[in-house]
């Protein structure tokens, strides 16, 4: 019903829209073509998930999205911007405003302190914010390491790492989080950590997560899929927590839902313009947050793929 | 990027990568220190040689010496050469010449006796030679006032020299009934008779050297100059007479043997001695030039007046230090090059080591000018330190080789106190110089910093 008011009033603009984007790389006659025509488009508040295999365009695609690769072709705006058209500068400032990035491989600087890590951004990125070092402390204490903060990155475990580059992404309250296989470097206990983590993240600030993941594990986050192969979108899955769209699409027949339209999300969230506002319905957001926590003490051993029957 | 942020950036570096960064700061220092020490030399060198020794905002010019040599042998009655009135104004005109000064030589045999004073006995020579030159050219005297004709004053009348005061003589030319009392004649002598004196003359007749602080002293010296005769001969017109000079100070502008008087009174008695003809043209002309540079135009002036530089020297000093100066110079800069490409080392590797470092400042939002911004900045520190101390270590340098100079060498005519000139600017073009250098050497790595694919950040670790 929601969505269907929603309808009704202008369509809040996409945070991430591509059209026929492709990257190639090496010399013309050897040309590795990494990308291959992709069309989507990311809404406030959406959790997107990037499957392939290894070598599928993945991590490139990724560069694209954050504006660090300009060498593609096609169209591919950023909140609204054609990326085609920013100067260096204004792209520079795009990305150190509204992204954060979250690697692999972390990304720590290790001549650094875990706080002087967290605050790097603020180096750079547009205006000096006032009160940046009580931000700073504020996401540490949200992953839970301000105890660590004058610790030396190289002093902590790969989760705790993960977490220290969690907040440095954090730091300017980004729109957009691009993380690239986050939980690919950590074990299974401490990677449920930080998908919990993200899960918080994502109910509390309702930030927009596209993730490159191999891991299927992440999608009890909610978020669609999509799937890559050979540079090419093959195939799009709907979120499994996007039960109000499922329930319309299927006339209830949640767990079969096929037909999940990535608008309804954004559409529904058009009135709810605070950040900090639940997305879902209570009892969602409700089982989620419980779950994250839990998950956070206990280091992940139940099942935690939030099912839409579970909702049911 | 504020600058403050710079200054955290630059202020990691500096700490954590300090080892290569004083290396390459060490090259600049090295090049820096060079440079300034040749400048200063040279500055020093050309303020002692041209200033000193061979003072060249001036150029003193003469009738060309050859064609009157010929003329000479033609001639009937012997017509002295000579600058005259016109060719003195059209050196006026000469753009750059800021003043003319007529030189007028003694005309006259002569032969003087005196000193009695500061040697304890009367010494002389039956030879005196001499010019008259312009109040205005011996300003550099330390008491220039006295250098002034003394009949300016007319003094009273008298027929000999009992007439007037113990210290004056009567001035009375050859044919004048009577004359007046006048002081002595004032006169100045040249740095280089004093050398003479003391290193040829005072060995040989067993007389105290005058030079340092007896150059004061010879201030007073008093002699009488006889006119009208010499060793050589008798003049053909005049009577011998016996006038009192009294040396007033030592010049630069005072003729190298011999002494200085003022124009005026050469003149008066050229024309008691060689005739109203001969005082009306003048045997040379000093020109002072403001710029110094004019001094080539007014040579070309002079050339076309058939008048030639009294002393080429002057310029051959100039072009020479010029010359060696800019061969330092040279070297210098081959050090500061070599500077440079020490720096453009030290950034390269810094940059490839940190090209993951790069790639995630550009990730959390750093512009590609942000990038050359810090490494050029990093590059000016580099070349501001290294130049600073390059500098300092010039000076330390120029001091202990004013030091050893002033224990080792000799006097010797002209030695200075110190052979460098440290001029403020001169700190300021090092600095400059050094800076210029450490960003050329990081203009490279910083260009490719900036290239630095932010994409990268991605794929592996930093
Ligand atoms: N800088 C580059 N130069 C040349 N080819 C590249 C470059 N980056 C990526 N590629 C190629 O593009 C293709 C996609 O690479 P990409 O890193 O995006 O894959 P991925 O899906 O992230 O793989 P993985 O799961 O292993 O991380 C690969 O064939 C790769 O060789
Ligand atoms: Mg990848």
């Amino acid at each position: 019903m929601k969505a269907r008011d929603s309808q009704s009033r202008p369509e809040r603009a996409p945070i991430i829209r591509a059209r026929q984007v492709s990257r190639r790389f090496g010399a013309r006659g050897a040309e590795c073509t990494a990308v291959s025509g992709v069309s989507f488009q990311v809404q406030p508040g959406e959790v997107v998930l990037l499957f392939g295999p290894s070598g599928s365009g993945k991590s490139t695609l990724l560069g694209l999205l954050g504006g660090l690769d300009r060498a593609y072709t096609g169209q591919l705006e950023l909140f609204g911007q054609d990326l085609g058209r920013l100067s260096d500068r204004a792209l520079s400032a795009l990305r150190g405003e509204r992204i954060g990035f979250v690697f692999q491989s972390f990304h720590l600087l290790e001549h650094l302190s875990v706080k002087d890590n967290v605050l790097a951004p603020s180096l750079f990125a547009g205006a000096p914010l006032p009160d940046i070092d009580r931000r700073a402390d504020e996401v540490l204490e949200r992953v839970g390491l301000l105890a660590r903060a004058a610790d030396s990155p190289s002093q902590l475990s790969g989760g705790q790492r993960q977490r220290v580059a969690i907040a440095r992404a954090l730091l300017r309250r980004p729109k957009l989080m691009l993380c690239d296989e986050p939980t690919g470097n950590l074990d299974r206990q401490t990677g449920e950590s930080i998908i919990d983590l993200f899960g918080e993240l994502h109910a509390e600030l309702g930030t927009t997560f596209v993730i490159v993941t191999h891991e299927e594990r992440l999608r009890r986050l909610g978020g669609r899929a999509l799937h890559l192969e050979d540079g090419q979108l093959v195939r799009e899955e709907p979120g499994i927590l996007d039960d109000q769209t499922q329930a319309e699409a299927t006339q209830g027949d949640a767990s079969q839902g096929e037909a999940a339209s990535s608008h309804s999300q954004s559409t529904e969230r058009d009135d709810e313009r605070g950040d900090h506002e639940p997305r879902r319905d209570a009892a969602q957001a409700e089982a989620a947050q419980g779950e994250a926590t839990r998950g956070d003490a206990h280091g992940g051993q139940a099942p935690r793929v939030a099912r839409a029957e579970d909702v049911e | 990027m504020t600058l403050r942020a710079l200054m955290v950036l630059l202020g990691r570096d500096l700490a954590r990568t300090r080892g290569p960064l004083v290396t390459a700061g060490f090259g600049i220092a090295v090049g820096v220190a060079a440079l300034v020490f040749f400048l200063a030399l040279g500055l020093g060198a050309q303020r002692v040689l041209l200033g000193d020794v061979f003072p060249i905002d001036q150029v003193e010019l003469e009738p060309q010496k050859t064609s009157v040599g010929v003329l000479s042998l033609f001639g009937g009655e012997y017509q002295a050469p000579g600058v005259g009135p016109e060719a003195l104004a059209e050196l006026r005109q000469v753009p750059g010449v800021a003043a003319v000064y007529p030189k007028l030589r003694f005309r006259f045999p002569s032969s003087a006796r005196g000193g009695a004073e500061i040697f304890g006995k009367e010494i002389g020579t039956h030879e005196m030679l001499g010019d008259g030159i312009d109040a205005a050219l011996v300003s550099d005297l330390e008491d220039s006032a006295r250098f002034v004709d003394p009949l300016t004053t007319p003094g009273k009348s008298c027929l000999t020299d009992a007439d007037c005061a113990a210290k004056d003589y009567c001035e009375r030319p050859s044919d004048a009934p009577s004359g007046q009392c006048s002081a002595p004649v004032p006169a100045v002598i040249s740095r280089y008779l004093v050398e003479v004196f003391d290193h040829a003359v005072a060995p040989a007749h067993g007389l105290p050297p005058v030079a340092g602080t007896l150059v004061r002293q010879a201030k007073g010296v008093e002699f009488r100059m006889t006119l009208g005769t010499s060793l050589l001969g008798v003049a053909p017109r005049g009577k011998v007479r016996t006038v009192k000079i009294q040396v007033v100070g030592v010049s630069d502008r005072a003729v190298d043997l011999g002494v200085t008087l003022p124009i005026e009174v050469v003149r008066r008695w050229n024309d008691e001695y060689a005739g109203e003809e001969a005082s009306r043209r003048y045997s040379s002309v000093v020109v002072r030039t403001d710029p110094p540079s004019a001094t080539s135009r007014v040579i070309e002036r002079g050339a076309a007046l058939g008048l030639v530089p009294t002393d080429t020297r002057a310029r051959d000093v100039s072009v020479l230090v010029s010359g060696v100066l800019a061969l330092l110079v040279l070297v210098s800069s081959v050090i500061l090059l070599v500077g440079a490409l020490n720096i453009s080392h030290t950034f390269r590797m810094l940059v490839s080591e940190r090209s993951g470092e790069i790639a995630l400042y550009r990730a959390l939002g750093a512009s590609a000018r942000d990038m050359r911004r810090w490494l050029f900045s990093l590059a000016t520190v580099v070349g501001l330190v290294g130049g600073l101390v390059g500098a300092g270590v010039a000076r330390l340098c120029a001091l202990l080789a004013d030091w050893r100079a002033a224990v080792d060498l000799p006097a010797f005519p002209f030695k200075p106190d110190s052979f460098f000139d440290f001029p403020p600017w001169l700190f300021l073009l090092a600095t400059g110089f050094a800076i210029a250098f450490a960003w050329l050497g990081a203009l490279g790595p910083a260009l490719r910093a900036a290239r630095t694919d932010p994409a990268s950040a991605l794929g592996r670790p930093v």
